[in-house]
């Protein structure tokens, strides 16, 4: 097993009547940046930045970062400039940016040659991700999300051609066209840093990452229990169907963990966090959530068909765990149904979201540390034939 | 060309038009001197009121956009020029010289692009609170994010009507649902940004040949007559006709007064 401690440094100032919904639809493109303040917020980044560089000396595998625009759910608009900030200030740990939103960008060159920066002052501690972006930045940015699949792949392309392929060399799509690709520095990983691709409702994407020349991680965000098993199984039968055995490295699980010396002091502790997370970071308009043909319409009418999975401000904390979309409890409670979970699912990387919402800075350090000491190295002994089988072999 | 009949009452006929491998659907009735009705956003491909009274003068062509419905083809349309390409393709395919042609919303913008592109195929032109002007300072609801209800109320005067629920509605059926999604991903294609416009298209109109009439629901909430009175003022001779106690949508909410004003201008 692998652990990367998730962090998404959330705006948690929010306006005190924000529990109203008619006056604030969306933590997101329309809540106005004016409750934003630069004050708080030199203190927040630097805070935050405090929580992730901390990651390494508790022992993680590596921290992620990752890209929101416009919005108090996460305020990392340029996830490249978080990584560039770590890797000064750690020696060991690799960072994982998941990911560079490619269709938000106008170039996908600029990411290139960031990531492949970034790779090379790290000494290849770099782990690139790409993602399409979340609806809702598709009006934040102004981007046609009709053509996201399309600039995703396109984008795709020429980035991993830029990173393995001898410029100067053409490249001709649909959305981007260079006369000379010639990418400097070159990614110090050979032949690239690892990819990694957070998904959300789409089996083709899972289909994409599973196909032989990519084998690309595929990492589920925020499902209950039974949509991660129905996607890692989907991977699995897709790489059955290339006529290989996937690592279980090639599947990983981002959710909420906290952990404590009772379930009971667990939830006292954790649930309004969680609830900040679900309820307020995640309240979206439906409508800018799914813009037009950022899902194609059959898979648009399978999403509405298990809309009612979505509706997170229905369910309380409880409900929220018991599904799977955070895990709060003890040592014992959270060791047993992560053993549970990863026995069941076969999956190597572990991605807790250690700090959510609203949480002070002395909780997610107590979080952190009773993870990475009780939680983590149990795990990695329990599951050291996975690490011995697949991951050295890798 | 495939045809067939789909309605008893009101008796058109439906023909598959293939375009460049692409079917494409056409509601035919009436005759008289051709007219083409192109639709808007909400993709009123269905035998309407409007069009069984504009079928007693004219022999009228409703063709259904590619992404809208049953039609294919979308994977050629980026921009509104390829629609107008497209639908200069399917006056050929049809056989349609010279023909009225007449736009609603998103069919006026088209209807506009293909007078710019193609002067001489058009006869007479309606643009019917046509999309495809950008009115500085002039704000335009963001449809796309608009929840169903909201869009109901954007669009159409009277949004508790039947008339509004059998478009727009938040418990819509299978193929209401389908119709809804397919309208709002096609329209976003050509038209999410720029928003609804083509930045070239106030300064192309002068390339208009055909006689225009400009007609404008007097209660549009979604684009205001100020895009009517541009489009007047940027095309020569054209002239601006307020439909009274309409919405965005004057054919379907005053059929009548909207057929009449058109019948009107296209006998003249």
């Amino acid at each position: 097993m692998k652990f990367y401690f998730f962090h998404l440094m959330p705006w948690p100032d929010l306006p005190a009547d924000f529990d109203d919904k008619s006056k604030h639809p969306s933590a997101w493109v329309t809540l106005s940046n004016r409750y934003y303040d630069p004050e708080k917020g030199h203190l927040l980044y630097n805070r935050y930045l405090d929580e992730l560089e901390y990651a390494e000396k508790l022992g993680f595998d590596g921290v992620c970062v990752n890209e929101h625009h416009q919005n108090a759910y996460g305020t990392m608009p340029a996830p490249n400039i978080m990584a560039a900030t770590l890797i000064r200030r750690t020696n060991r740990m690799k960072i994982a940016i998941v990911g560079n939103g490619l269709p938000l960008r106008d170039h996908p060159l600029r990411v290139a040659e960031e990531v492949a920066m970034l790779d090379v002052i790290s000494g290849g501690r770099i782990i690139s991700g790409f993602v399409r972006g979340i609806g809702d930045e598709y009006y934040s940015m102004g981007i046609n999300p009709t053509f996201s699949q399309e600039r995703f792949k396109e984008a795709h392309d020429l980035i991993i051609q830029s990173w393995t392929k001898s410029g100067p060399f053409p490249f001709e799509g649909k959305h981007y066209r260079v006369r000379y690709v010639n990418v400097w520095p070159r990614p110090l990983q050979k032949p690239h840093p690892p990819i990694w691709i957070p998904g959300f409702g789409s089996k083709e994407t899972v289909e994409w990452c599973a196909e032989p020349s990519r084998k690309y991680a595929y990492l589920a965000v925020f499902m209950p229990d039974h949509l991660v098993k129905w996607f890692f199984d989907a991977y699995r039968d897709a790489a059955h169907g290339f006529g290989y055995e996937p690592s279980p490295y090639q599947m990983g699980h981002l959710f909420p963990i906290y952990v404590a010396k009772t379930d009971k002091q667990a939830f006292e502790e954790a649930g309004q966090h969680v609830l900040w997370l679900y309820h307020k970071g995640l309240r979206h308009k439906w409508e800018m959530f799914f813009p037009p043909g950022y899902t194609s319409v059959p898979s648009m009418r399978r999403i509405m068909s298990f809309a009612h999975e979505l509706n997170w401000e229905a369910m309380d904390v409880k409900e929220l765990n018991d599904r799977g979309y955070c895990l709060i409890g003890s040592v014992e409670t959270v060791r047993e149904r992560l053993v549970k979970y990863i026995r069941d699912l076969n999956f190597g990387l572990l991605l807790p979201l250690l700090h959510f919402g609203d949480m002070p800075h002395d909780r997610t350090f107590k979080n952190m540390e009773l993870f990475a000491s009780d939680v983590m190295p149990f795990l990695k002994r329990e599951f050291k034939a996975m690490e011995d089988k697949w991951f050295q072999a890798a | 060309m495939v045809s067939g009949r789909i309605d008893a009452d009101m008796a058109p006929q439906q023909d598959l038009v293939e375009v460049r491998g692409a079917r494409v659907r056409v509601l035919r009735a009436g005759s008289g001197d051709p007219l083409v009705y192109l639709h808007s956003l909400l993709g009123e491909v269905r035998w309407l009121p409007f069009f069984e009274l504009l079928s007693r003068h004219f022999t009228v062509y409703v063709p259904e956009n590619p992404g809208f419905g049953s039609s294919a083809g979308l994977e050629r349309i980026d921009t509104v020029h390829d629609l107008a390409f497209h639908y200069a393709d399917l006056l050929d395919e049809m056989g349609l010289e010279r023909p009225h042609v007449a736009g609603l919303s998103l069919g006026g913008w088209i209807a506009a692009e293909l007078a710019v592109h193609y002067p001489h195929r058009v006869r007479k032109l309606v643009l019917i609170d046509a999309m495809g002007l950008n009115v500085a300072g002039d704000f335009t609801p963001d449809i796309f994010a608009a929840s169903p209800a909201e869009t109901g109320s954007l669009l159409f005067k009277d949004n508790d009507s039947e008339l509004a629920h059998s478009f727009v509605s938040d418990t819509p059926s299978p193929e209401m649902l389908d119709l809804m999604l397919a309208s709002r991903q096609t329209l976003a294609r050509v038209a999410w940004n720029p928003y609804l416009h083509d930045p070239k298209l106030q300064d192309r109109l002068y390339r208009v040949k055909a006689p225009t009439l400009i007609l404008w629901g007097e209660a549009d909430q979604f684009l205001s007559t100020k895009h009517g009175r541009l489009y007047e003022q940027r095309i020569e001779g054209a002239k601006l006709t307020i439909v009274k106690g309409s919405g965005h949508l004057p054919p379907l909410e005053k059929p009548e007064e909207t057929a009449r004003h058109i019948c009107e201008f296209l006998k003249a």
